[in-house]
């Protein structure tokens, strides 16, 4: 935020939104970054750490709704400062419901411990979560930025997401397929995979709010789309 | 659509045509306007055309000039430059003598003629040169002498050759003396020194308005001394601190009658009030002074309530906002910023009570008063008042002067006016 | 949220009306033009160094209320206030108090911008003059400083103190009008409608300085424009008709204001 307005406490308002706002994005990364790590280490304090953080994104959600709503209501912010607000406002709820699907994963790697399931075909999961934590992170970046370039690559990267996570499913269908008793394993794993291709869904919902952020008008075309598992049918 | 309503094209049609109308009413009315101003403009041009013309030559007066032989023991016996001594002296036998030197006149009939040609104020003007000059004894200088008015007047042209000896002011002797002064290149005809430093007289050469000037500026100075501060006091008072009631409205209604009554009642009263009751004497500019003062009272406190009720009420709130008592705001600001208003208002009065004439006459300054007042309190009369008495007068002479004294009455009056004009617009604010 | 029956049976103000260590009390306060009712039995406090704004809808009654503060209704010959307005415990309206130095303490602004017709150093000096703050000619200037200094307009008019305060533009007047009312040390501000004369780009700055004053002194101000009380003040009380509705954080009241009539007012339903 550059220019500064003739009312300082205006700006202070903004800043105030803005910081709350980056917090929970930070935050909401710190988690995804752990719940990913956790699926490799499966510590187990740490994802009951993960799991009871998610408060701590719920009440920087609230704020920033809370201070969001205060901005509109006194002092009807126009054009970019509009756009920056509400902005703020989407982007805060995606990142709380990135910080769900963060907790939801854990709550998965959990359950995968206890199955006690060895040999796990999950290398490609780790290599999903890095991505994923990558565009994460540049999003971030992208928002602090105000970098609408760099939004349309974060935005064009997801259809990688999409191919690994057909792959991946693919693999554990053929797996489920071959052996019975890892249908259950097989199960959570498809869980989490896909929760890892929303996550990164959401990121690029991130990115297409900042591009409204600096233009003012939506991303145009359409996102590409790599996701097949819905049309396919496995053999 | 309400089909009350017309549609703008039809409603443009119908203005078109209206316009040649409303057009030519709007020439006519200009037409008229100019008519008006352009009428009201010969009347005035007329008016000053005459009056100057009058007037003009009233400024000027022929005059003899004469070599007069300044003999000290002749003209001052006790040689002490006093009054008596000079009464004594025979000034205006050297005058004569000097006179008859040139015209030669035989016998007493004729002496007493030519005596009568140079202005009897003779003695009075060489006494006024040695008193002022006392080196002047000793020498033979030459002296202008103000003709007599009959003279003047047959020298202007008014009295005739051509009318016969018992229908003329002036005898053809007379006329044989002034012919041959004429050929000696003896008269002239010059700026009158009578007009404006002489006095009231009776002989028409020698009159002059200063006496009546000065009368008029104490008069006028009594006036405004009095008149403006209770005129702006009154005002101030009913605008800013009597409450609103009906006695209030009732003094306003009163105030603004009285703007109206004719200044001869105004005179009436004072008669009755100051002359009357009080024993003042009359004929002063102290009393005459006091009338005027009632009489433009209610033209300054209207003009002056006028200027205060044009203060706007934020300059007053600012004032009371800041924590400024009710006197205070009445001093710092109410006033100053009225000033002009009602100094216009001022000035307008006075320039009205510069030309009143009948009140000053009901209180007696009308008097033939020959000495220049010196203080409020010694008889006097003012301008108009001489006007109106020099034009009972016969001689032509006082005609000229009439119309002389109109004109430095007029004069005046313009550039109180003008002065008004002039602080109004310099003093004018924009708050 | 209260609903209409309730209230107007109860006819109480909804919300804050009480403040900690107020500085200014208004109890069961009335104001009468003739027979006419204008203010209706008010009760209300103003808060020590923060800003409170008076709204609501044209005539009703805010102005009028705010003149009771510093007695600027008594220049008014039909108006008649009822009640009590105290000041450290004292009611102003008491016969033994004198006007002249409450309305020092009680400094007030106006709507239009009204500078006396002298020079900008004149229009500030006026008031420590009549109440003999100053000791010399160097303490005025001083007082005259700092109170351009604190309304923002020093760096503006520091090279031309002797001019004449009206030639300045409307914002520059306006300030020129604060830095007069702080020159004699008031502790309570009263704006009525301050900004309605000014274009925005000058409105934006008086709220500023109005926000940066609001440390210092206690401020109310009328407005009329609710984004204004909005962007500007700290309490909000709003006015219908004569009576004070309801008081609270401005931030409450335009987010979740209780009483439904201030509700409909803040969402453009009436006034």
């Amino acid at each position: 935020m550059e220019n500064t307005h003739i009312s300082s406490s205006f700006d202070k308002d903004l800043n105030k939104l803005n910081d709350n706002l980056l917090k929970l994005g930070n935050t909401a990364l710190d988690q995804f970054e752990s719940c990913i790590n956790n699926f490799g280490t499966q510590n187990l304090d740490e994802i009951k750490t993960v799991i009871s953080n998610d408060k701590i994104l719920d009440d920087l959600d609230d704020k920033v709704q809370k201070y969001g709503f205060e901005i509109i209501a006194l002092r009807a912010p126009q054009a970019a400062d509009l756009r920056r607000v509400i902005v703020a406002l989407k982007i805060a709820t995606i990142f709380e419901r990135i910080g769900d699907y963060s907790r939801n994963i854990s709550n998965r790697t959990k359950l995968l411990i206890e199955l006690k399931y060895t040999d796990l075909p999950g290398v490609n999961i780790g290599k999903m979560g890095q991505k994923t934590q990558t565009m994460f992170e540049d999003v971030l970046d992208a928002y602090i930025n105000e970098d609408d370039k760099l939004a349309v690559k974060i935005r064009n990267s997801d259809i990688k997401i999409d191919k690994m996570h057909t792959e991946y499913y693919l693999e554990i269908i053929s797996h489920m397929q071959r052996k019975k008793n890892f249908a259950p394993t097989g199960a959570h794993l498809l869980f989490i995979a896909k929760n890892i291709e929303r996550v990164a869904d959401y990121i690029t919902d991130v990115a297409e709010q900042i591009y409204f952020l600096v233009n003012g008008r939506a991303l145009s075309d359409l996102r590409p789309k790599a996701d097949k598992t819905s049309l396919k049918i496995p053999n | 659509m309400n089909n009350k309503i017309i549609s703008p094209s039809d409603a443009l049609d119908i203005v078109k045509k209206s316009i040649v109308k409303r057009r030519s009413r709007d020439n006519r009315l200009k037409l008229f306007g100019r008519i008006a101003i352009g009428v009201a403009v010969c009347f005035l041009l007329t008016l000053f055309y005459s009056i100057f013309t009058k007037g003009y030559p009233g400024f000027f007066q022929y005059y003899v000039t004469l070599d007069i032989k300044f003999d000290r023991e002749r003209i001052d016996p006790k040689g002490d430059l006093s009054d008596n001594s000079l009464f004594d002296g025979e000034a205006s036998i050297i005058v004569n003598e000097s006179l008859y030197s040139i015209i030669q006149p035989k016998g007493r009939k004729e002496k007493k003629l030519a005596k009568k040609i140079v202005s009897s104020g003779k003695d009075v003007r060489i006494a006024k040169m040695v008193k002022n000059n006392p080196s002047l004894f000793g020498t033979t200088t030459s002296v202008k002498f103000a003709l007599d008015d009959d003279v003047d007047s047959f020298l202007r042209g008014y009295l005739k050759r051509e009318t016969p000896e018992n229908e003329r002011r002036i005898s053809d002797k007379a006329i044989q003396f002034i012919d041959k002064l004429n050929e000696e290149g003896r008269i002239s005809y010059e700026f009158s020194d009578y007009i404006l430093g002489g006095s009231a007289s009776g002989n028409a050469e020698m009159a002059g308005i200063k006496g009546a000037f000065i009368g008029s500026m104490l008069t006028l100075s009594v006036c405004l001394l009095i008149a403006f501060p209770l005129g702006v006091a009154t005002a101030v008072y009913l605008e800013e601190i009597a409450k609103k009631n009906r006695i209030t409205e009732f003094i306003e209604v009163n105030i603004n009658n009285l703007a109206a009554v004719p200044s001869v009642v105004f005179g009436i009263m004072g008669l009755a009030i100051f002359i009357s009751i009080f024993g003042m004497p009359r004929s002063i500019p102290l009393v005459g002074g006091m009338v005027l003062a009632l009489m433009t009272l209610p033209t300054i406190i209207i003009s002056s309530r006028a200027a205060i009720r044009a203060v706007p009420p934020s300059v007053r709130d600012a004032a009371y906002g800041i924590g400024a008592s009710k006197i205070q705001v009445i001093f710092h600001h109410v006033i100053p910023l009225a000033m002009p208003g009602m100094l216009t208002g001022t000035i307008i009065g006075m320039a009205q009570a510069l030309g009143e004439t009948a009140p000053l006459l009901m209180i007696g300054m009308v008097a033939f008063i020959v000495d220049v007042p010196n203080s409020v309190l010694d008889p006097g009369t003012v301008l108009p008042v001489q006007i109106f008495m020099w034009a009972d007068f016969a001689e032509r002479m006082f005609i000229q002067k009439t119309s002389a004294a109109i004109i430095v009455l007029l004069g005046f009056l313009i550039s109180m006016n003008a002065l008004a004009v002039y602080l109004r617009k310099k003093l004018e604010r924009r708050w | 949220m209260l609903i209409n029956n309730d209230l107007k049976t109860l006819d109480l103000t909804v919300g804050d009306v009480f403040s900690q260590n107020p500085r200014l009390k208004a109890r069961n306060v009335s104001v009468f033009y003739g027979d006419n009712k204008a203010i209706d039995n008010v009760t209300i406090d103003i808060g020590n160094k923060e800003v409170i704004s008076f709204i609501g809808p044209s005539g009703c009654g805010k102005s009028t209320f705010l003149r009771c503060f510093n007695r600027m209704n008594d220049t008014i010959d039909s108006c008649a206030v009822k009640g009590e307005i105290t000041i450290d415990d004292e009611n102003i309206y008491d016969k033994k108090i004198d006007v002249v130095p409450l309305r020092a303490r009680i400094g007030m602004v106006f709507q239009k911008p009204n500078p006396f017709p002298k020079s900008i150093y004149d229009n500030v000096a006026y008031g420590p003059r009549i109440h003999g703050l100053s000791e010399n000619k160097e303490h005025l200037d001083g007082i005259v400083e700092e109170s351009l200094k604190r309304a923002g307009l020093w760096e503006e008019v520091i090279d031309r103190l002797d001019s004449p305060g009206t030639g300045l533009s409307g914002g520059q007047q306006q300030r020129l009008c604060i830095a007069r009312a702080i020159a004699v040390s008031p502790e309570v501000i009263l704006m009525d409608e301050p900004c309605s004369a000014l274009d925005p780009i000058a409105t934006a700055k008086i709220e500023e300085l109005i926000h940066e004053l609001g440390n210092d002194y206690s401020i109310v101000i009328v407005t009329h424009s609710m984004q204004q009380a909005a962007r500007v003040s700290k309490k909000t009380a709003y006015f219908h008709l004569g009576k004070l509705i309801e008081v609270g954080r401005t931030k409450d009241i335009f987010t979740r204001p209780q009483h439904h009539q201030t509700e409909a007012y803040i969402s453009g339903k009436i006034g």
